[in-house]
């Protein structure tokens, strides 16, 4: 578990985190949402040290980060920040990958099997010997999550993943975090996607706002609240914005495209009619 | 503007694929279009052959021709075309120059050889325009991705260009700050005549005002035209391109047997073909 208690933090006396507290447990996926510069890729920068609490403290299975070097956190929780390109450093594709674990001490068939499976995983497969910086903007985003993934972290906190990335990118990343959580690992990760996360179905979405957590549940309780939402910049997704004007029950659920396409077809002939033409 | 391109391919130097191959199309004054495509289709390619980055900056092998307004791009400066073109990179950290804000609204101005006065009455007016007024003394480094977002965008039109050039504009910026940009694009247009190329992922909100969709695969084109003519083609569908949500929902809807005309692209159009009794 990774608990973040009573954290405080400035830049230069901009106040960016006030007195934040939560905990993100393994086997579970957290949404971060809220609106520009509201705190969240700072919180997601103290999950691995980079930055210190200013006040409070922040504990990684029981680990403060202020007495833990960021090569110790790292191990343990990976984190893919929001511009990849400022991350790499290395001349392939292959060796960007191979960094972490090569780092870790791990013997070279150990770490080209990390490599492979984790540039499979993103689907990456057959761009080993490319330069970093000659990939397109999606790519690069993929690379820098299978450069994390290759250290095989417990704790995975991922910056806006789904900019630049298409649909079916969108959709691997979404089973790959379902993955992760099956794996019994913990996913955090900080977007303004809101379509992209209705889609995902988290555990929790945490809404932040001007350095403050100020809601925390499930996604169909947050989504729904448009009071929330618009407090922290944020919009209700398409869906659920047809289900109300359609006027469909939810009962605490947020019904996936499929889901909806039955709703309506059901309720056709007797709720609604259909006219074919605009 | 007009941008056109006419049989246009470019192959990125140390690269065996053509990033894009034998493009033709025309975009007209004011039109507003939306470039879609997976990544990696050429998105970003189009874009630098719209704003003369290439041929003239990266190095390759270019063919066919693309003009700006009539002009053809090999034979126009890129310091000429960046005069009515503003292209707004995919990351706003590689294009940012400035320590401030406003130092960095007032660097293209002050590079177009503008009067102090004018420069100030333009920072005004583009702080106001994009509801960034509280960001005007802040330092560059200090500023959230979104922020960063919002402040290239107000230095590219208090340039006042003729054709925006925009790579995946709203991808880090709040959904209510998306919204406020889409709505502000449209004005913009509207308002100044501006011709428009988005090139974006988030496509529920985007897709409704614009006037065409072009969508990419592997460097060609396979669609051009209305967005919901567009959302129709199975090809597209199939593309791994972004697709609104209201379009999956009419795909399935087609598979269970509800047959609509043409996909809706927000609420209000979905409302009028499915009606209360």
């Amino acid at each position: 578990m990774i608990e973040v208690e009573s954290v405080y933090y400035d830049y230069n006396g901009h106040r960016a985190l006030i007195d934040v507290s939560v905990s993100f447990k393994t086997g579970n996926i957290y949404v971060l949402m809220g609106e520009n510069g509201a705190g969240k890729s700072t919180l997601l920068k103290h999950l691995n040290g980079i930055l210190k609490p200013k006040s409070g403290r922040v504990l990684v299975e029981g680990v403060d980060t202020r007495e833990a070097t960021v090569a110790e956190l790292c191990r343990k929780v990976g984190l893919v920040f929001q511009n990849p390109e400022l991350q790499f450093f290395c001349e392939t594709v292959f060796k960007e990958v191979a960094f972490g674990p090569e780092n870790l001490g791990l013997d070279s068939a150990t770490v080209k099997s990390r490599v492979e499976n984790a540039l499979r995983v993103v689907g990456l497969t057959g761009f080993e010997e490319r330069v970093p910086w000659s990939l397109s903007g999606g790519e690069m985003r993929r690379l820098a999550l299978a450069s994390i993934l290759s250290m095989e972290p417990k704790y995975l906190a991922l910056d806006e993943p789904t900019v630049g990335q298409d649909r079916f990118s969108k959709e691997n990343l979404k089973a790959l975090i379902w993955r992760f959580k099956g794996m019994g690992k913990c996913v955090i990760i900080a977007t303004h996607d809101i379509e992209w996360v209705y889609d995902l179905k988290p555990d929790e979405i945490i809404l932040m706002s001007h350095g403050r957590i100020v809601a925390q549940g499930p996604p169909w309780e947050i989504l729904n609240d448009n009071e929330l939402l618009k407090r922290c910049n944020l919009v209700k997704p398409i869906l659920l914005t047809l289900c109300d004007s359609l006027k469909l029950p939810l009962k605490s659920s947020t019904p996936s495209v499929t889901e909806l396409a039955q709703k309506i077809r059901k309720r056709i002939g007797e709720e609604f009619v259909l006219s074919r033409g605009f | 503007m007009s941008i056109v391109f006419k049989d246009a391919s470019f192959r990125y130097a140390n690269s065996k694929k053509w990033a894009v191959k034998s493009l033709s199309f025309r975009i007209e004054p004011g039109e507003k279009v939306l470039i879609s495509g997976p990544s990696g289709s050429g998105k970003s390619t189009i874009c630098r052959m719209i704003n003369g980055l290439i041929p003239h900056f990266y190095e390759g092998e270019f063919k066919g021709v693309v003009e700006i307004n009539g002009l053809d791009t090999r034979n126009v400066r890129v310091a000429r075309l960046s005069r009515d073109v503003g292209l707004v990179f995919q990351n706003p950290e590689n294009q940012l120059v400035a320590l401030s804000v406003e130092r960095e609204i007032s660097f293209g101005l002050e590079n177009l050889g503008i009067k102090r006065e004018e420069i100030l009455r333009r920072i005004d007016w583009v702080l106001r325009l994009f509801n960034i007024e509280r960001l005007r003394k802040r330092l560059i480094h200090e500023l959230s991705g979104g922020e960063k977002q919002l402040v290239i965008l107000a230095a590219i039109v208090a340039m006042k260009p003729k054709i925006l050039v925009l790579d995946e504009p709203t991808a880090e910026l709040d959904p209510a700050n998306s919204i406020r940009l889409v709505n502000m694009i449209n004005e913009l247009s509207f308002k100044l005549g501006l011709t428009v190329v988005i090139v974006e992922q988030r496509v529920d909100l985007i897709a409704p005002i614009v006037d065409r969709v072009l969508v990419l695969e592997e460097g060609e084109i396979i669609a051009y035209g209305r967005p919901w003519e567009v959302y129709s083609i199975d090809k597209v569908y199939n593309s791994g391109s972004a697709i609104p949500k209201l379009v999956e929902l009419y795909y399935e809807l087609q598979r269970v047997g509800v047959n609509i005309d043409r996909p809706a692209l927000t609420v209000e159009e979905f409302l009028e073909v499915l009606r209360f009794k």
